[in-house]
């Protein structure tokens, strides 16, 4: 079977060689495939963010590596890792890290733009109608709602139209009715475009929908289901 | 405690903010030090070399009695160099000590300084005779004016212990000498010698006649009495002084009888001729009885020869010729105290001789006044009482003079006796019968003497006289009178000590001042915008119970541990560069303690005070620690399309939305543009000054101008005397006939600068009435060897076979200078001086300060050019001459013109590289001829002179006949290697020994490089300061607009922005920045430097002048370095925060 990413004995280790080294990953093995939808959990501070972070290679491992299409990605110099974000990865932060300066679209285009190309307009229409913020896209995060805010990031995750979308706790900072309908609109993008989801919760109920659950405990895999 | 270790902690925690404010107050501290101690050193280098050429001693009083000790309380500390007496050779022998070494600042060169009553230090080349340290040296002293009163020198005659010390100082071959003669030359005889009266000299010295009287009865022809006592003095004179002892020292036939009786000697005289001026005594007139009050005179002598061998102990480096003392007597050779003390007792036995009304001699002397901190102001007010009391009524001598025939010309200024007001007369002692000038002489009247004249016509001369001059009262001098015209025996050493004040220490005040307000500035920015990055934490810290007031001690102790190290660093690395500096440029190390603590003091408070305002801003942090939203970010519109984002445009947004933040970046690159093109300006404006007064007349060292037309030949053979100063000096030579009147009727009508100048009453001197009624305009003609350096200069500047060289050689074509002018003459009036300044003036100054005439090539495009007269024209000059002629033995002044109608060849309106003298400041209309042209227009203008008939002649030329011999100007140009100092005294001896005006214009330029090489070091080092602060700041502000900006680079990275496009969006807006600052401080600088030449006297040509010879290369290589720089500057926060991972700066 065909693996879009996988993690081989994923190591991190925070201030490693002094007395306040943290080790926050150790030794993480997974395999993800194409069009699943993946939910890491575990308790605050059990390394599931750090991973996140690694599969999208905004941190790197301090052992261990992260297979993509046969290659090591931190084995690419880091221009070729700025092209892997920007092309095969969507992310999706707990605290939307939107430009406060540009609207909405233009930070959903961002990505794109930053890669020098032009936006497929279908797409982007239909991205933008699923994720139901049309007529925001003029609008500054500013005149946002979170969960606005949170879907102008999805959609900027998902423009350049990346084969994995990893979300960090998307719906950390969402009331419980707005977390559901922000969750259930990714889903239904992510599973429309066929596109594998990665998604960080420590909220069972949202777990309990993916495909696979990855259960981490002190930067251990203690169950996959 | 507790509160100290979480500072100490917290300082280590942020090493970088430690690090910038740290080095913010360092460089402050650092520079400070650096600064005030270079200028103190090399402003106090400067000092001392000034001190070295020109005396240290702040103020001097010449001829300050010894004996009036009451009047000497309360007087600043001073040296003593009393004045022992005047050589027969003119030298000047005054004493010396320790106290005057110092004081005076001289610098023995050899030996060491003269102790006991045997020794003499002397002043290089100032002794007729020299001799090697340890030989002996024979003076003689020549008293002149000892005695007073009158007595029977028969008194003196009987004793021998008078005259025994007298004759203590005379060797023994000199005494037998002595016998020799007087057998040789008298018969002896018994006589008596009687004073007969006692003559007030003409400047105030006591000169007394004696004459001899046989006894009664006694026949000359057998007189056999030894007179050795009776004629030592006269001896004396005839040996070793300049004195003539008469043309028939012994006749008997002109025996005179009075009554019968015996009474003297006919065609005795002694002539006093001293260094300055002569005492006449006429001493053929007794033979008809008293017919005037000289007439009792037989021989005339006055003073005492004390001859001395001396033991050289040493040599003083010259002085004199430095030293602002003009009219003063400087000692040529210095004896110890005790030695004085000895030729005082000897005299003081000479002066017994004369028992009646006898009278010491009393010493003068030079007290020189240390510069000890008192103000010169206050200095002075407590010598003037001293002053004050030894000043008598008299006249003034303003001039004194001898021609060759041995007369005298003098200027002496008194009182008029009718209008009360001062009047300067001519003061001719000599050869009454055989010139036409007016004798005036002193008389005793009332009390009071006065100067009266006889009428020449007269035939009894002697007949009558008529008051010409009462004597000027005592001058109240005030400390305001001796600054405006330092002329009196009161002195201030204006030369080393400059009345405008010290440059040095405006500078230092100047510089201080902007160092501690830049660093006070830097410090507010640099602390504020950490303290607002600090806000989260001391938001947290208040949350957890932190109490504003220690939140404020907190602060306030952070800064003063920064404050405390940087004190002591910076102060010992300024203080070690500066050391190092000052070793490099061998200048000496001057530390002025009080102004440095004074500095720095200042520099603790005001960084003090920039740090307190942030402190106190930061109480108002709201707790949360964040920052609202700015309302810039919440008033933004939505743009109609959405553009593509490049990382350029996101940036470009996001410079727009913080547009406090892109603003102080531009102010401070702005800053920091203007800071390092305002340095370059500066650095080169200081040497404006020397650029055109020395750099561009390419001022010589020295100029030597004759009052007559000398050949350079003669002079190149006087020369030849003068080794060492022909040796290490290149000549320049040039004939000048400065009264040539351009005949102007037919150029008036197409000459802007006649045209405007007849127009102005105070350029009338510049114009006369020619002959025939034309109109003449006063020009310089200058005769130029053939082969002279400058006729080639010249002749370079013009097309070649411009200039028929034969005919300019024989005077038939000269080159016309014709400078350029500036058109706005009405503004040029406006700053006009008044009419009776401008009557002053010289008539080439007045030309230049009324029509602004230049001609270097810069004032081109300011000035126009007169092309009245062009190439192929004929001028027309005339020459007026004036000389004595003697027919039939009458003198009479006559006068005369010579025309001449030379072609011009070429006419010069611009000097591109300075050629002195052409090219001195004050421009005028100049023609260029041959040496024949000035010969022509004055025949005599080819003679040699002695410096006596020079000196005469030129006060004759001053009175009589000016210019009607020409000038003849020598420029000398130091050689490489030759001494500068070995040189300067060297040319001044010469020109005073040829009787030539001679300017020493090396001080003056050394003055102008020195002033202006320490206002380049403090603008550097100004510039420099502040530079590196603006970069801290700079650096500082990028650091934290960086740190500000991790978030978004996160998020961008995660999206995948690369390194090279951060790093290159970066760069390509720190250099948009520094272009624009770059771009926008040319406009300041031209404001700058549009203010600046707005208070000049001509603004227009300010502007011009201010950036003539800018360094525009550097200009444009600074500009491209400040922007590299501040790109680099602004890139490498950013660069570092590039780096990271996108999570951790996402983190952040």
């Amino acid at each position: 079977m065909e693996f879009i990413l996988e993690t081989r004995n994923l190591k991190k280790t925070y201030n490693a060689g002094t007395v306040q080294a943290v080790e926050a990953l150790r030794g993480i093995s997974l395999q993800f495939e194409k069009g699943r939808y993946y939910a890491i959990v575990g308790k605050s501070g059990c390394g599931k963010s750090t991973l996140m972070h690694i599969l999208g290679a905004l941190d790197t491992p301090t052992e261990g590596s992260v297979i993509c299409a046969g290659e090591d990605v931190f084995g690419r110099s880091r221009k070729a890792l700025a092209a892997f974000r920007r092309r095969q990865i969507g992310f999706v932060f707990q605290s939307y890290n939107l430009l406060q300066e540009h609207t909405a679209l233009e930070n959903i285009l961002m990505p794109l733009h930053l890669d020098g190309r032009d936006p497929d307009e279908d797409y982007l229409r239909r991205t933008l109608q699923m994720l139901e913020i049309e007529g925001l896209k003029n609008k500054f995060p500013s005149q946002l709602s979170g969960g606005e805010q949170q879907r102008v990031a999805i959609a900027r995750a998902m423009a350049a139209k990346p084969a994995i979308v990893l979300a960090d706790e998307p719906t950390g900072n969402l009331d419980p009715n707005t977390s559901r309908h922000t969750l259930a609109l990714l889903k239904d993008t992510v599973e429309q475009l066929g596109q594998t989801l990665i998604l960080v919760t420590h909220d069972m109920d949202i777990a309990s929908e993916a495909h696979v659950r990855i259960r981490i405990h002190q930067g251990e895999i203690v169950d996959v289901a | 405690m507790r509160l100290l270790h979480i500072v100490i902690s917290g300082l280590k925690g942020r090493k970088r903010d430690t690090a910038v404010l740290g080095s913010i107050l360092f460089l402050a501290f650092f520079f400070l030090t650096l600064s005030s101690i270079l200028l103190s050193s090399f402003s106090g280098t400067a000092k001392r070399e000034r001190q070295r050429l020109h005396g240290a001693w702040q103020m001097l009083y010449y001829g300050a009695e010894g004996d009036n000790p009451e009047l000497r309380t309360g007087l600043p500390p001073f040296a003593e160099m009393r004045l022992v007496g005047e050589t027969n050779s003119g030298r000047l022998i005054g004493t010396i000590d320790e106290a005057v070494l110092q004081t005076a600042g001289f610098s023995l060169t050899e030996g060491r300084l003269p102790e006991g009553e045997d020794e003499i230090l002397l002043v290089r080349g100032r002794m007729p005779a020299e001799a090697a340290v340890g030989e002996t040296l024979d003076v003689t002293y020549s008293f002149a004016d000892m005695r007073a009163g009158t007595a029977s020198g028969a008194e003196s005659v009987e004793k021998e212990s008078v005259l025994s010390s007298v004759r203590e100082m005379m060797t023994e071959a000199d005494r037998e000498s002595f016998r020799e003669y007087l057998l040789e030359n008298y018969n002896p005889q018994e006589g008596t010698v009687t004073i007969t009266e006692t003559v007030q000299g003409l400047y105030g010295e006591e000169a007394h006649s004696y004459s001899y009287q046989l006894p009664e009865g006694m026949d000359p022809e057998h007189a056999e009495q030894p007179v050795e006592e009776d004629l030592l003095y006269l001896w004396a004179h005839y040996v070793y002084g300049p004195a003539q002892f008469g043309f028939r020292p012994y006749r008997t036939s002109s025996i005179l009888r009075k009554d019968g009786e015996l009474y003297g000697y006919e065609d005795i005289s002694v002539d006093i001729n001293r260094e300055g001026y002569r005492i006449y005594y006429n001493g053929t007139g007794f033979v008809d009885g008293i017919r005037n009050r000289y007439d009792d005179t037989a021989m005339h002598t006055s003073g005492v020869l004390l001859r001395k061998q001396y033991t050289v102990t040493g040599y003083v480096s010259p002085y004199a010729d430095h030293w602002d003392v003009r009219g003063l007597a400087m000692p040529d050779a210095f004896v110890s105290p005790e030695a004085n003390d000895q030729v005082l007792r000897a005299l003081d036995f000479a002066a017994q001789y004369y028992s009646e009304g006898s009278k010491a001699h009393h010493t003068t002397g030079i007290l020189l006044f240390a510069e000890e901190g008192l103000p010169p102001e206050e200095k002075a007010e407590r010598i003037l009482p001293l002053y004050r009391a030894s000043v008598k009524t008299g006249f003034r001598r303003e001039i004194g003079a001898e021609d060759s025939y041995g007369g005298i010309t003098d200027f002496l200024t008194g009182r008029d006796p009718e209008s009360g007001e001062e009047k300067t007369v001519q003061l001719h002692v000599y050869r009454n019968y055989d010139t036409h000038f007016v004798t005036y002489v002193l008389q005793d009247a009332s009390g009071e003497w006065r100067l009266l004249t006889g009428d020449p016509t007269e035939e009894d001369r002697w007949g009558e006289f008529a008051d010409v001059l009462l004597p000027l009262a005592p001058p109240e001098l005030t400390f305001a009178e001796l600054e405006q015209n330092n002329g009196y025996p009161l002195r201030l050493n204006n030369y080393t000590y400059p009345p405008s004040g010290s440059a040095g220490q405006s500078m230092q005040l100047l510089a201080g001042g902007v160092l501690i307000g830049v660093a006070a500035f830097s410090v507010f920015q640099v602390y504020w915008t950490q303290l607002r990055r600090r806000r989260m934490r001391l938001a947290t810290m208040m949350s957890v119970g932190a109490t504003d007031g220690q939140i404020l001690g907190m602060l306030l102790l952070e800064v003063l541990l920064l404050l405390s190290a940087a004190l002591l660093l910076g102060t010992a690395s300024g203080f070690l560069l500066a050391r190092l500096i000052t070793g490099l440029r061998d200048a000496q190390f001057i530390v002025e303690g009080g102004i440095l603590v004074a500095g720095e003091a200042g520099c603790v408070l005001a960084v003090l005070t920039g740090a307190l305002i942030p402190m106190l801003l930061v109480r108002n942090i709201p707790l949360t620690g964040r920052e609202q939203l700015s309302k810039r970010t919440l008033r933004l519109r939505a743009p109609r399309r959405a553009k593509r984002q490049t990382y350029g445009r996101i940036l470009l947004r996001q410079m727009v939305v913080n547009r406090g933040r892109t603003l102080l970046q531009f102010l401070l690159a702005l800053l920091l543009a203007v800071t390092l093109l305002l340095t370059l300006f500066l650095c080169h404006d200081a040497y404006g000054v020397y650029r055109r007064s020395v750099t561009e007349t390419a001022m010589p060292e020295y100029e030597m101008v004759a009052p007559y037309g000398m050949s350079s030949r003669m002079f190149e053979r006087s020369m030849e005397a003068s080794e060492g100063l022909r040796q290490g000096s290149a000549l320049t030579y040039v004939k000048e006939a400065p009264n040539v009147w351009l005949h102007c009727d037919a150029l008036l009508k197409s000459s802007p600068i006649l045209k405007t100048l007849q127009g102005m009453p105070e350029a009338a001197s510049m114009f006369r009435e020619l002959e025939g009624g034309e109109t003449g305009f006063a020009v310089r003609v200058t005769g130029l060897p053939s082969d002279s350096d400058l006729l080639q200069t010249l002749l370079d500047m013009l097309p070649p076979d411009t200039v028929d060289r034969e005919a300019l050689e024989q005077g038939e074509s000269c080159i016309l200078l014709v400078p350029q002018y500036l058109p706005d003459e009405a503004r040029v009036m406006q700053k006009l001086p008044d009419a009776a300044a401008l009557k002053e003036l010289r008539a080439d100054e007045l030309a230049g300060e009324l029509l602004e005439l230049h001609f270097p090539a810069r004032y081109a495009s300011v000035c126009r050019t007169d092309t009245a007269v062009g190439a192929g024209d004929e001028i027309t000059l005339t020459a007026y001459r004036q000389f004595f002629l003697n027919e039939n033995n009458e003198t009479k002044l006559v006068e005369a013109t010579e025309t001449i109608r030379p072609r011009v060849d070429a006419v010069i309106h611009v000097l591109g590289e300075g050629i002195w003298p052409f090219s001195e400041r004050n421009a005028t209309h100049m023609v260029i001829s041959g040496e024949k042209m000035v010969r022509t227009l004055y025949p005599q203008a080819n003679m040699t002179m002695s410096a006596e008939q020079a000196t005469f002649h030129r006060i004759m030329a001053k009175l009589y006949y000016p210019d009607c011999y020409g000038l003849t100007r020598f420029t000398l140009r130091n050689l490489p290697g030759s001494d500068p100092v070995t040189q300067d005294t060297l040319a001044a001896d010469f020109a005073e020994a040829i009787g030539m005006d001679f300017t020493n214009y090396r001080i003056r330029i050394e003055r102008e490089a020195s002033s202006a090489q320490m206002r380049r070091m403090m603008f550097f080092l100004l510039g420099l300061e502040m530079s590196l602060v603006i970069l801290t700041l700079l650096y500082s502000t990028a650091d934290v607009a960086a740190e500000q900006d991790r978030y978004r680079i996160g998020t961008l990275q995660a999206f995948g922005l690369t390194e090279g496009q951060i790093n290159a969006g970066q760069a390509l807006q720190s250099a948009g920045i520094a272009l624009a600052a770059c771009i926008t401080a040319h406009p300041v600088m031209a404001a700058v430097h549009l203010v600046t030449a707005l208070f000049a006297r001509n603004p227009q040509l300010a502007l011009r002048e201010n950036l003539a010879d800018y360094p525009w290369g550097m200009h444009a290589l600074i500009c491209l370095l400040f922007v590299l720089v501040y790109t680099l500057l602004q890139s490498l926060p950013v660069r570092r925060v590039s780096q990271l991972d996108p999570i951790e700066n996402i983190r952040s």
